[in-house]
């Protein structure tokens, strides 16, 4: 391995994260590091080769900077960037989708037959019901607000505290829950076993017919094909630079500088690992009235160190899917990212990078059957 | 039994053992085991892929989680699949199942601690990322207003932490604490915005600092999670319970060798003794055959014997076969003979009918018409007669067969009657008919063939009685749902049967006594067939007699019910009107009263002239007149008048309404105080008289209208142009002149070409076809017209004329398109009901056909072929 090697892009990357050629302030740091603490330099470029080192090791040889002709401007390669493109849907059998369809706006799943899963997961509200809390059975309101539906799929565990492994595990609470849609297996058997056309599609698809677990594989299904893919972001990520403006790069540059990136991350933009609500300030107790909900992951586990955790949502589609965070407390992107750079960064960063940020926000918003999400 | 099932017994048991012993060698575990161990290897390469995913992370050579909890994925689907295919039982099940969900615990810690890393991670990602922004912020605010000594320490302690991250040195902790310190101590004395920015970036270098040491730890148990070990461990376990499977395997292998061994030697044994026994059966069988040489040449002698009698016997047999085929053949060529002979018959009969029915219509000499009609009536017994033969013939031949339709008997069976009541008239017998209530209106059955029965057995009855009277009674028993057993009974008052003639008279050929033939002529042929018939619709035909006294016929039928035409109720009016009944028969006057009551009129009868007028002024005192008086028209036409005329002479009985009860053409129109009297066809047909008794009261829906007396064969109201498609000259003549007579324009065509051309010339309103035609037979014809006459809105009645009267003949025509089927003879009547029915508009409302809408299925439905 030769670190020297001119071709050998790694090191200045990663400097770059340290030091920006873009950022007017951070050039001025970079240059009183150079004349005044030359062993800090070559920390860095200790850093640096080390970094390198590993990414070889990690992915066995370098990649090559690749560059448009006519603009030299860098496309972003895919496998460096925190964030990845949507990947395509599993192949899965599109009639199990279409059963699954059906049983997502069905009424009869709830106690009273008056709440469908779309109820709260409106697929033409971005995947939610944008409200700060969902009204379920007999009007009863929620406790926590509604997450997407869309890329659900792409989450490493379910619900805010991560409870449910999976999305068939995901239904039994919805189902279940009093304030939800109160009801119960049995109930929903016998509504949808007299019912013939659910009888045909059933016995076409699942030798067992109707019972909880063909109506929750086919449920699951149908929420794993509701992924958003070719975003404007997702087809920068594949090389196309105009895909984005200008302003949006530099909203993205801010949103990997700024460390947002170190917990958005992955294809979901989120949605792989739990965080601390608050890691530089204490949010709720700046809110007030803490909750249940507000406890997170401790509800899960009990453990101390997972009070205030939750599962770190993804900003896939993210401008459709106001109020935000679990109490539904943030009713605009811009106030969500300063209640996050506030709690989570421990500043404020002004009007100018809040916007920037948001507008890049607003490219992660994909298609769902080959429209662009409204 | 015993001796066969040992060996059998022997054989499964061995069978048995056998499949026993090799199931045991198979070894199918090692497929198994080498998939397990492939899936082990795939949790050990999943795990170190992971702990690198993890390493980059640390280092910040992965940017994302997502490898991470895919990685986590794999394991545990692995992990679980291990479990979901791990023996239940046996030795080693619970060994596996111990080490499994050991393995499956220290996933879920890995799962943990991964989690923890992720969540860790990313805060000091978050702090070390910020740094330089803090820092940059800084040195800004320096240059504003500091004096640069502040930026400088951050910037130098800046460089520290990022070592520290890099080198990850704990003896560096302390000494990076106390820089936190001194650096809030500075901040402490600086203007609050500077001191904010700094306060931020000690909070951030103080995150990494405990962060890092805290990831660290979390990495260095991440990669020490036993999962590698416990991989080994259920490796050996897996090898183990293999070794184990191998070896039983082995022990069985020997053990099935053993016994293959075993088995060859008694193999071996049994064929040696098999042989032995072979050789031995081998001499005991020469012997046998020996002796069934011997016996066989004995046998030889007989057989020679035996065969030359089978072989006379079967010369025989052949001989007799031969004369029943030919017999067999020449009945039915007898039969088919007298089929076509009878058919060929007809058609010259029909002419000569025909011809002198027109003959006799002429102006003629008396002794002329007394010698045509002899012509006529001897015509009419051989037609008679040949109808007969051929009905005989096919009944013989098995080719008789039914064909029903709905029909209402109260009115067809007076219909059918009425031919014979012009005898019974001339004779002074009176013919009475009476339908019980309990019959149906409408039942569904050949009443074709039910006419003929009824139509023979009555004018049996009226040929050998001279006075008195002949009854047709109906009445209905029950049956299975939906169908009737109509019963039938002829009584007559003649010369009756001797007991020990009653069976044979049904006999073919015969009559009461031999005698008789002579005296009252018949072929003796009609009860026959009769009888016949109505077995064939399900019922019997019998007799009982006493001589002198007179006979009654039974026949019984089993016909359905028909459901469209159900019995109308009694019209309002009816109810309660007097009626006086005078008639000299006295079953006539019960019949009459029967019906008039079953309409819940007030009926009185009388026998004779003097009683009915004692009864009329009996009423008329009473204050109750009689609105009707009905009149029994052969009463001597003097006692009718000088009843009439008696009535007149009594204001009492002014408003009463007369009606003649008569036979049909044995009574003048009859005209009283200058108006023609009304009349009413006897047998009495129930709607007739009904309808008569509504129109001259007045109280019926039609209003009272001169009308001519009974049935006339009165002229078509209209004259119609009619095209008449027939081939043979005679019928053509017939058929012309009996439609001229009725007004109509009649244009003939030899065959159905020059039918249609005449038709495409020509404005016609109804055609007649014949069937049987040269050249272009009537069914081609008309079908060809019908396909003309497509679009065009237009639809010429055509109405068939068929000397066949064959099974089937009827669908053929209907489906060929013709309207109405009817059979030669011609009969002007049935030609004259069938264009009113088809031409409405042609005829007076009200006439002997019904006005109803007319329906091509229902005129065709009605019994208009009379078949005889």
């Amino acid at each position: 391995m030769d670190v020297a090697d001119p071709g050998d892009r790694l090191p200045s990357e990663s400097v770059g994260n340290i030091v920006s050629r873009h950022d007017v302030s951070t050039w001025h740091l970079r240059k009183q590091i150079m004349s005044k603490h030359s062993f800090l330099l070559a920390a860095g470029l200790i850093l640096a080769a080390l970094s390198g080192c590993l990414a070889y090791w990690a992915r066995g040889s370098f990649p090559t900077r690749a560059k448009t002709a006519a603009t030299g401007q860098a496309i972003p390669d895919p496998s460096r960037e925190p964030i990845r493109p949507v990947p395509p849907p599993a192949e899965s059998d599109p009639d199990k989708v279409a059963l699954g369809h059906r049983l997502f706006h069905d009424r009869r799943l709830s106690g009273d037959d008056t709440i469908s899963c779309a109820h709260c997961h409106d697929l033409t509200k971005g995947g939610t019901d944008r409200l700060s809390h969902s009204t379920g059975i007999d009007s009863e309101l929620g406790t926590i607000n509604t997450p997407t539906v869309f890329n659900s799929g792409l989450n490493f565990k379910q619900f805010w505290d991560g409870r449910a492994a999976t999305l068939e595990d995901q239904i039994e609470d919805p189902i279940h829950d009093p304030k939800e849609m109160n009801s119960t297996w049995p109930a929903i058997l016998s509504k949808l076993r007299g019912d013939p056309t659910y009888v045909a599609s059933f016995a076409s698809l699942y030798p067992a017919g109707i019972d909880s677990s063909s109506i929750k594989d086919a449920i699951a299904t149908f929420e794993r094909s509701l992924v958003t893919p070719d975003s404007r972001f997702d087809r920068y990520l594949r090389g196309d630079m105009d895909a984005i403006d200008v302003v949006e790069k530099e909203g993205y540059r801010l949103f990997k500088v700024y460390g947002c990136a170190s917990c958005h991350q992955g294809a979901g933009v989120g949605g792989n690992m739990y965080a601390r609500f608050g890691v530089m300030a204490n949010y709720f107790a700046d809110r007030g009235k803490v909750t249940r909900e507000d406890l997170g992951r401790f509800n899960v586990t009990g453990k101390e160190k997972d009070r205030y955790r939750f599962k770190v949502p993804g900003l896939r589609n993210v401008a459709l899917t106001a109020p935000y965070f679990h109490d539904g407390s943030a009713p605009t992107l811009e106030a969500a990212v300063n209640v996050m750079a506030k709690y989570q960064l421990g500043r404020e960063i002004g009007l100018e990078d809040t916007t920037r940020i948001v507008r890049f926000l607003g490219t992660l918003t994909g298609e769902y059957q080959g429209s662009l999400l409204k | 039994m015993t001796k066969h099932s040992k060996p059998l017994l022997f054989g499964f048991v061995l069978a048995t053992i056998l499949s026993l012993l090799y199931w045991n060698t198979r070894t199918e575990g090692r497929e198994y085991y080498l998939r397990m161990g492939d899936r082990l290897r795939d949790i050990q390469r999943i795990d170190a892929v992971l702990n690198q995913d993890i390493l980059k992370s640390c280092s910040r050579a992965l940017g994302d989680y997502d490898s991470l909890n895919r990685g986590l994925t794999d394991l545990r689907e692995s992990g679980r699949s291990l479990l979901r295919d791990a023996p239940v039982g046996g030795d080693i099940g619970v060994d596996l199942r111990a080490a499994l969900d050991e393995l499956l615990a220290t996933l879920d810690e890995k799962e943990q601690l991964v989690e923890e890393f992720a969540s860790r991670n990313a805060v000091i990602k978050n702090s070390i990322d910020y740094l330089p922004i803090a820092a940059a912020d800084m040195a800004e605010t320096d240059q504003k207003g500091g004096d640069g000594r502040v930026s400088e320490i951050a910037n130098a302690f800046l460089g520290e932490i990022l070592l520290y991250t890099l080198t990850g040195d704990s003896g560096q902790i302390a000494r990076l604490e106390e820089r936190i310190e001194a650096l809030r101590r500075i901040a402490g004395g600086l203007p609050p915005n500077r001191r904010d920015r700094l306060s931020l970036l000690a909070d951030h270098a103080r995150m990494i600092v405990r962060q890092k040491r805290q990831v660290d730890s979390v990495v260095a148990r991440l990669l020490a999670v036993p999962i590698p070990r416990r991989g080994t461990d259920l490796q050996e376990i897996y090898q183990r319970a293999h070794d184990r499977d191998l070896e039983r395997a082995g022990i069985v292998q020997a053990g099935l060798y053993l016994f293959s061994i075993v088995l060859v030697m008694v193999m071996v044994n049994v064929m040696r003794q098999l042989r032995a026994g072979t050789i031995e059966v081998n001499r005991a069988n020469e012997n046998l055959e020996r002796r069934v040489r011997d016996r066989t040449e004995a046998l030889f002698q007989n057989n020679q014997a035996l065969v030359q009698e089978v072989a006379e016997r079967k010369r025989t047999e052949d001989h007799l076969n031969h004369a029943i085929a030919a017999a067999d053949s020449a009945n039915r060529a007898k039969g088919e003979f007298l089929a076509n002979m009878s058919h060929e018959i007809r058609t010259p009969m029909n002419g000569i009918i025909g011809m002198t029915a027109l003959a006799l219509a002429n102006d003629l000499t008396p002794e002329t018409r007394t010698y045509l009609g002899m012509v006529k009536s001897s015509a009419d017994s051989l037609m008679a007669i040949i109808n007969d033969i051929l009905d005989f013939s096919k009944i013989e031949a098995g080719k008789l067969t039914l064909d029903p339709q709905p029909f209402r008997i109260r009115d067809v069976l007076p219909d059918a009657l009425e031919p014979l009541a012009a005898l019974a008239h001339s004779k002074g017998v009176e013919l009475v008919c009476r339908v019980d209530p309990s019959v149906p209106n409408s039942m569904v059955g050949d009443f074709g063939r039910l006419r003929q029965i009824v139509f023979n057995l009555a004018g049996n009855a009226l040929k050998f009685t001279e006075k008195g009277e002949v009854v047709v009674r109906v009445v209905a028993g029950t049956a299975r749902t939906g169908e009737v057993e109509l019963g039938i009974a002829v009584c007559d008052t003649g010369i009756g049967i001797r007991a020990d003639r009653l069976a044979a008279i049904f006999e073919s050929f015969t009559q009461a006594d031999g005698s008789t033939t002579r005296k009252y002529g018949g072929t003796g042929l009609g009860l026959t067939i009769s009888r016949r018939l109505a077995e064939l619709m399900g019922g019997r035909l019998w007799a009982v007699s006493e001589l002198g006294k007179g006979s009654t016929f039974y026949l019984t039928a089993n016909l359905g019910i028909g459901s469209s035409l159900a019995l109308s109720p009694p019209p309002f009016w009816a109810k309660g009107l007097r009626v006086l009944v005078v008639d000299p028969n006295a079953t006539t006057r019960g019949v009459l009263e029967e019906m008039l009551g079953q309409w819940r009129m007030r009926p009185a009868v009388a026998g004779s002239q003097g009683d009915a007028l004692g009864e009329l002024l009996r009423a008329a005192e009473s204050g109750e007149p009689f609105s009707v008086l009905l009149l029994e028209g052969s009463l001597t036409g003097s006692d009718v008048i000088g009843l009439l005329e008696r009535m007149r002479s009594l204001p009492a009985l002014a408003e009463t309404v007369v009606i003649l009860l008569a036979t049909v053409g044995h009574l003048e129109p009859f005209r009283w105080r200058g108006q023609a009297v009304s009349m009413v066809a006897k047998p009495v047909r129930p709607s007739n008289l009904l309808e008569a008794i509504g129109r001259e009261t007045s109280l019926g829906r039609r209003g009272s209208s001169e009308r001519p007396p009974a049935r006339p064969e009165a002229p078509a109201a209209r004259s119609l142009r009619l095209l008449l498609a027939e081939d043979n000259p005679i019928n053509q003549k017939v058929a012309v002149r009996l439609l001229e007579r009725q007004g109509h324009t009649v244009t003939v065509a030899g065959n159905g070409r020059i039918a249609l051309d005449a038709l495409g010339r020509g404005d016609f309103d109804a055609a007649l076809f014949d069937v049987q035609m040269p050249e272009m037979d009537g069914l081609e014809a008309v079908a060809e017209l019908r396909r003309r006459e497509e679009g065009t809105g237009r639809r010429l009645p055509v109405i068939a004329l068929t000397a066949h009267a064959m099974k089937g003949d009827r669908e053929r025509c209907l489906a060929a398109g013709m309207d109405v089927y009817l059979t030669k003879p011609i009969r002007i009547e049935e030609i004259r009901q069938a264009l009113a029915a088809l031409l409405p508009s042609a005829h007076e409302a009200g006439d002997a056909v019904e006005p109803q809408p007319v329906q091509r299925l229902s005129i065709a439905g009605q019994p208009l072929a009379r078949r005889r």
